[in-house]
Order: structure tokens, then sequence, then C-alpha cells
């Protein structure tokens, strides 16, 4: 008796933690029908851009009646825990859209197939912006083409800046942390600020932090992906410069993730942001007025932005009719048209340069991610670990060196050395 | 499942004098058959759905995988990273830290709640249900409603509370603050589901021991003391398990309000099991760590069942 309601305590507890470890299945297998080929489609383009990709592939199945694309929009989180569970249970979709920052670790386990062919069935290649395009590059191959592809820039409140006496967008970073400084106004509840000049996001969103590291000729790896510039000089110094301004003066509050960022800028308790156009929507809804400026420049003088790339790739176990039909959904993806289209209503700037500028003005904030487009950098070039080093490694760095700016040296020396050790192991 | 097995035994020995011609472990056996089909539509369930999960995720915490393509057999040494992990150790040591704060301290309220709730008392049913109501919401959905009202800058409950003199600091960006505000919202979540487990403990208590107390001259506390805390020993052992259990596994709230931040210092083994396993894709680390887990559980639980059973009560 006793053992056995031991046993049943026992089991009731590893249910519940091994069983964490298993429900993963997913639906998806797709066969092509009279002629027909389907082709199944997992991205996480859930947010305001919706519409948008919906309609585009709407207004493709409506014009190519032998191919047929089914979009299936998961939640990042959810999308990157399935994918590849899914892909090994020979159940993955044909084609998926990841971010290009965790393409490398598909690519590496072939999982995905190159897309050179994409280039002879109808896609013209030298129209893609080429920052977008080598972002979905894996070892001289292009394993993803962009179907969205974007750098982030800095919003500013304007009621608040002219409320501040200011009259311009910062353009340097002494001007910038000027500017912070002045719209962080006293008085808010338990002794923080009642308005921040910043919010910056440290978790789970696009981050602020390598760029400043760039602008100090820093950052997390060199462009070759070859090199940890975490130790580096530049690095340690953007991270003291910024960590003191937020540690010290409190320009903006910490640890943020992206979401309670942006959740500080609708409510109109932060004036700054560093954000790409996905939240232009939301800012509209809130009634913040902004506007949208060039991320001010650093020690280095460069303008400079991380690319937020989402690729389009295809299965490995696609054929090359699949294979044909995805080119094909690619080439009218990225067709004059269907880029103005897809622009104007998800509020992305065009992965193509053949959309001319007239047509980008009729949305200021449009041409403006666009005009921004060539100072892009991939967050880690070519990291198979990439998820792995930003969530354990990058970010709790980086909210440990705001909690303690003086410790920046050691912490960033510590995290480089984990960096290559998670390189070396992994991928 | 045990009281099957009992009741066939039972009925052996009324039946053997019937089946006297018989020889008699036929009968048995064919009762004993009997008594595991009953048996076999919950044990393959029991086998599909946590034996095999169980196994499997054993076999995987020997081996790198990312459950696609072939996965590398590494032997122990998923586990010999993990022990080196500091990441892993301070989880471990949150993870007691939380069961070691929040088990007591909710068993202690439902219990409180309990005692004041089965007296007659105005709005008794609103407020039971009040208490109840958390434990039936999804506590990844309250959560993140706990943290906009917890939240220091645009929060109402600071905002309400600041006047006075309550103080949330800088709120989840603390590391200290953040820890208490899951280990807060996990005791809410739990307290109303113990506390019904309470209130039928303290239904099967007989009245008149409380008259007689009362005869005898014991107060309030006394009667709480010598008779509501001891006659409810066996209530309290199962509260106390299934609460320990929760607790070891805290997630859903930690998903929702910190992510484990700022810098892990809210991260449990549960949560770096999800962590592992889901965002790096390192199935068979997150394995191991299950298993760490499941060991932390058995054992707590052995030794909670060995001190409950020595004060099992019977009335």
């Amino acid at each position: 008796m006793k053992l056995l309601r031991v046993g049943a305590a026992v089991a009731l507890a590893a249910v519940v933690s091994a069983s964490v470890l298993t429900g993963c299945s997913s639906s998806g297998g797709s066969s092509g029908s009279g002629g027909v080929v389907d082709l199944s489609f997992w991205n996480g383009l859930t947010g305001p851009d919706k519409p948008a990709v919906d309609h585009l592939i709407s207004q493709f199945n409506k014009t190519h009646p032998k191919i047929h694309v089914t979009s299936d929009p998961i939640p990042w989180d959810v999308l990157y825990a399935k994918l590849l569970p899914a892909f090994g249970a020979h159940k993955g979709p044909d084609l998926i859209g990841i971010s290009s920052d965790n393409l490398p670790e598909y690519a590496s386990k072939h999982v995905v197939q190159p897309l050179d062919s994409f280039f002879s069935n109808g896609v013209a290649k030298s129209t893609i912006v080429s920052s977008a395009l080598n972002a979905g590059t894996y070892q001289g191959q292009v394993y993803g083409v962009p179907i969205e592809s974007t750098p982030v820039l800095l919003y500013y409140n304007k009621k608040m800046f002219q409320t501040a006496g200011i009259t311009s967008a910062p353009t340097t970073w002494s001007e910038w942390a000027a500017d912070a400084k002045k719209l962080t106004i006293p008085g808010g509840t338990d002794g923080n600020p009642k308005q921040y000049g910043m919010a910056i996001g440290t978790n789970n969103t696009i981050e602020l932090f390598p760029i400043l590291m760039w602008m100090a000729n820093g950052g997390i790896l060199s462009p070759d992906g070859k090199q940890v510039l975490l130790n580096s000089a530049g690095s340690k110094r953007a991270a003291t410069y910024w960590a003191n301004l937020i540690h010290n003066d409190h320009i903006a509050p910490a640890s943020l993730s992206g979401a309670d960022a942006d959740k500080l800028i609708s409510s109109g308790k932060a004036a700054m942001e560093v954000n790409g156009p996905w939240a232009t929507t939301g800012y509209k809804q809130a009634g913040i007025d902004y506007g949208l400026a060039p991320i001010p420049t650093g020690p280095n003088g460069q303008h400079i932005s991380v690319g937020s790339t989402t690729v389009l790739a295809v299965s490995s176990a696609a054929n090359s009719d699949k294979m044909k039909a995805a080119a094909t959904f690619y080439a009218y993806w990225t067709q004059q048209n269907s880029q103005v289209q897809f622009s104007l209503t998800s509020g992305f700037p065009p992965v193509t340069n053949n959309v001319p500028a007239s047509e980008l003005a009729k949305n200021p904030d449009i041409a403006a991610f666009a005009k921004q487009a060539g100072t892009t950098r991939p967050l880690a070039p070519g990291q198979t670990t990439f998820a792995s080093i930003e969530n354990d490694i990058y970010d709790p760095t980086i909210e440990k060196i705001i909690a303690n700016p003086s410790q920046a040296g050691s912490l960033l020396d510590q995290a480089a050395t984990q960096v290559k050790s998670t390189i070396a192991s992994g991928g | 499942m045990t009281r099957t097995v009992d009741h066939a035994q039972d009925m052996t020995t009324q039946a053997v004098p019937v089946a006297r011609r018989r020889p008699r472990h036929s009968l048995r056996r064919r009762q004993a058959l009997r008594a595991y089909a009953f048996i076999a539509p919950s044990a393959a369930i029991m086998g599909v759905f946590v034996l095999w999960p169980l196994i499997s995720s054993a076999r995987l915490s020997f081996y790198q995988s990312s459950e696609f393509g072939p996965s590398t057999f590494v032997g122990l040494g998923n586990y010999r990273e993990l022990f080196a992990d500091p990441v892993f150790r301070g989880d471990v040591w949150r993870t007691l830290i939380y069961a070691v704060i929040v088990t007591p301290v909710t068993i202690g309220l439902a219990l409180m709640f309990a005692v004041m709730l089965n007296r007659r008392l105005h709005g008794r049913t609103f407020f039971r249900a009040a208490i109840f109501l958390p434990a039936v919401l999804s506590l990844g959905v309250m959560a993140i409603a706990w943290d906009y009202l917890l939240n220091p800058d645009i929060g109402l409950l600071p905002q309400w509370l600041a006047p006075l003199g309550i103080s949330f600091g800088a709120g989840q960006a603390d590391p200290t603050t953040a820890f208490i505000y899951v280990m807060i919202v996990g005791i809410w979540k739990n307290v109303g589901f113990y506390m019904v487990m309470y209130l039928a403990g303290l239904a099967t208590i007989p009245n008149d021991l409380y008259e007689a107390a009362s005869i005898d001259g014991a107060g309030k506390f006394r009667q709480f003391r010598s008779i509501t805390w001891p006659l409810l020993a066996n209530t309290s052992a199962f509260v106390f398990i299934m609460a320990t259990i929760a607790s070891v596994q805290a997630f859903d709230q930690i998903y929702s309000m910190t992510r484990g931040g700022p810098y892990f210092s809210t991260e449990t083994l549960a949560y770096l099991l999800y962590r592992k396993g889901f965002l790096d894709l390192d199935f068979g680390y997150a394995s191991a760590v299950a298993w760490i887990l499941t060991i932390i559980v058995f054992v707590v639980s052995i030794v909670q069942q060995v001190f409950f059973s020595r004060r099992e009560v019977r009335y």
C-alpha cells in the first residue's frame, strides 16, 4: 500500500516533468493532388504584417492555379520549439519563414536546402537588397531568401521633445545621452522617474546593445563570424557608457523585455526607443505622435543598424516540383507590384530595390526605414548556436552589466569565454 | 488500483468452499487475470503516457540530440556539463528556496482560510469562491495580468500603494523583488485549491469532540491545537506532498512574468528545462535536467511519505 502510494506520487511528479519533453508532434505533410503542388508554409509572421502576408498569399493562389500555398502563422517561440522535432518526425512543412539569425542552425543540419536554383527559375537576384540576401547565406550558399528585411530606427515622441525644448532628433551619442537625461523626469512612484528618456529592451527583443557595440568597433562577433569581439575594448566601452546612463542616470528602466519597452512608449512613459517598423501600428493606435530618425552615431561615426530579416527556406524533403513551385512563389513575392503592395500594407520596407521612391513616399515611415536598409549588419553571422548565445550568454550579461556597470570589463571577458566554448561545442 | 487487487483477494477467500472440486489455483488464476484485465486500460495509458516518456527521456539524457538527425551518445556528458554549470547550481538552489518558502506559506494560508471559512459567516460562499477562483484559472494568463499590475512604471498596485508608503522599487528588474513576485503569484494560485482540501478535511471531524472540549474548558486555540490540527493529519499529508511537487515544478508564472530573468535570478529547474530544450534545442541536456528534477521530487516525496505515514490518524 504504502509503496504503491509513494509510487503514485512519484509517477505523478514524473509525468509532469517528463511529459514536458514529449508533447511535440505536428501535422503538415503535404502532397500534390490533381497536378496541384501544395506548399505548406510555417512562419512566425503573426504581427501587424500578417494581413499583408495573407493578402499576398491569397493573391498568389488565385493567380497560380497549379500551386497552392497554405500559410500557418505560429508565434516565434512556439515555431522554433516545434520546427526541428517536426522535421525529425518527417512531418515538417515545405516552406519555413524564420529569422535569418536562426537559419544557420537549420542549414548546418541540412533541414533546409540551398536555393541557388531559385535564381534560374524566375527570381532576379540583382533586384534583392544585398544585405538582406547576405543574411540568408550560410557558408557561401543561399539557404534563405528574404521575405521581410528591415533596419531598426530611433523612434522619438515628438510631444515630449517639444515639451523638453528639444528641436531635432539626436545625431550623435553625446546628443542622444544629453537628450535622454533631459527627457528623464523624476517624481514617479517608488523613487522611479515619472518619465524615462528611453526604453531599452534587453531580452526577448531585437536588441540595441549589439548596435551600440558595433558603433564603438566592438560587437558580439566579427563580420565574418570567426572572431569573438565581446571582450574587445569597443564592446566594453559601449557597454560601460550605456550601462552607466541606465544605472546612474536612470534614463531607462533596467531589464526590460522588448514587449515591456514597447508598453512604456505606448503609455507615454518613455520618450525614445530603437525599434522596427512593426511598432508603428501599435504606437499609432496608442495615439503616440512619433518621429523616426537613424540611430545616432557613436565613436566610429558610422551609421549602423541591425538587420532584422525573415527568410524563406525550403525543406530538404521538398522534391524538384516543390522547389520549382517555391521559386515561382518567391518570384511572385519579389515582383514590383507585390512589393509595393506588401510594403504599404505591412509597413516594412521592400526586400527588393525595384520599388520606385515615389511609391514609398506614400508612407514616410516606410521611406525612412528603406533609406537605412544599406546600414544593416547581421547579428551573429553564420552562427549555428545563435539562440544559445543570445538567451544564455548575451542577454543575461548585458542585464548584469546594467545592474553593475563597473564590472562591465570582467563580465564581458567571461561572456566571451562562454561564447567561444558554445561555438566550439555546438554546430 | 490497490483496492481492486484487495477486493479480488477477498473474493478468493470467500469463493474457495464453493469451488472445492476445481483445483484452487485455476480459480485464483482466472480471478487474477480478471483483476489484470481491470488494471489493463489504466496500465496501458500510464505505460504510453508516463512510463514510455520517462524511459525515452532517460535514454535521451545520455545523448546529444536536437530531435533532428542522428543523436550522439555522450554517456554522462550532459550530467557532467550540468553539474559544472553555475547557472544550474543556482537553479537547484532557487528551486529549493522557492519550495521551502512557497509550500509552507501556501499551506498555512490555505489552512487559515479553511478554518475561517468553515464557520458561519456573512458572504462565506463569496469568499470561498474568490479564494478558490485562481485555482481554476490559467496561471500563464493570470501571471501576465499580475505582471501588468506589479509593473513599477505602469502598474496599478505601485500607483495605489505608494501613498501608503509601500514601495515596489525597481519591480521585476530587481532580482530579489522579481523572485518575491513569482513566489507571491505561485502562492496566490494554489491557496484556494488546498483550502478546499482542508475544508473537506474539516467537515469529517466530528462536532462532539469540540463540544466535549469546550465543556472541559478548552479555548479556541487549544481546540485547534489538540483536535483540528491532529485530526487533519491525513489531509495535511496529501496537501504537503502535492504542494511540494507543485512548488518544485514552478514554471508558468516565471515564463509569463520574468522568463527566468533578470540574469537567471528567477530561473527554476523547470524553466531551465524549457530554456535548454525548447529555446536552445538541446534536448539531451534538457532531459538530464528533467531527470535531476524527477529525482529531487522522488526523494522529497519519499521523505514526506515516511514522515507522514507515521502520523496517520484513524477516527
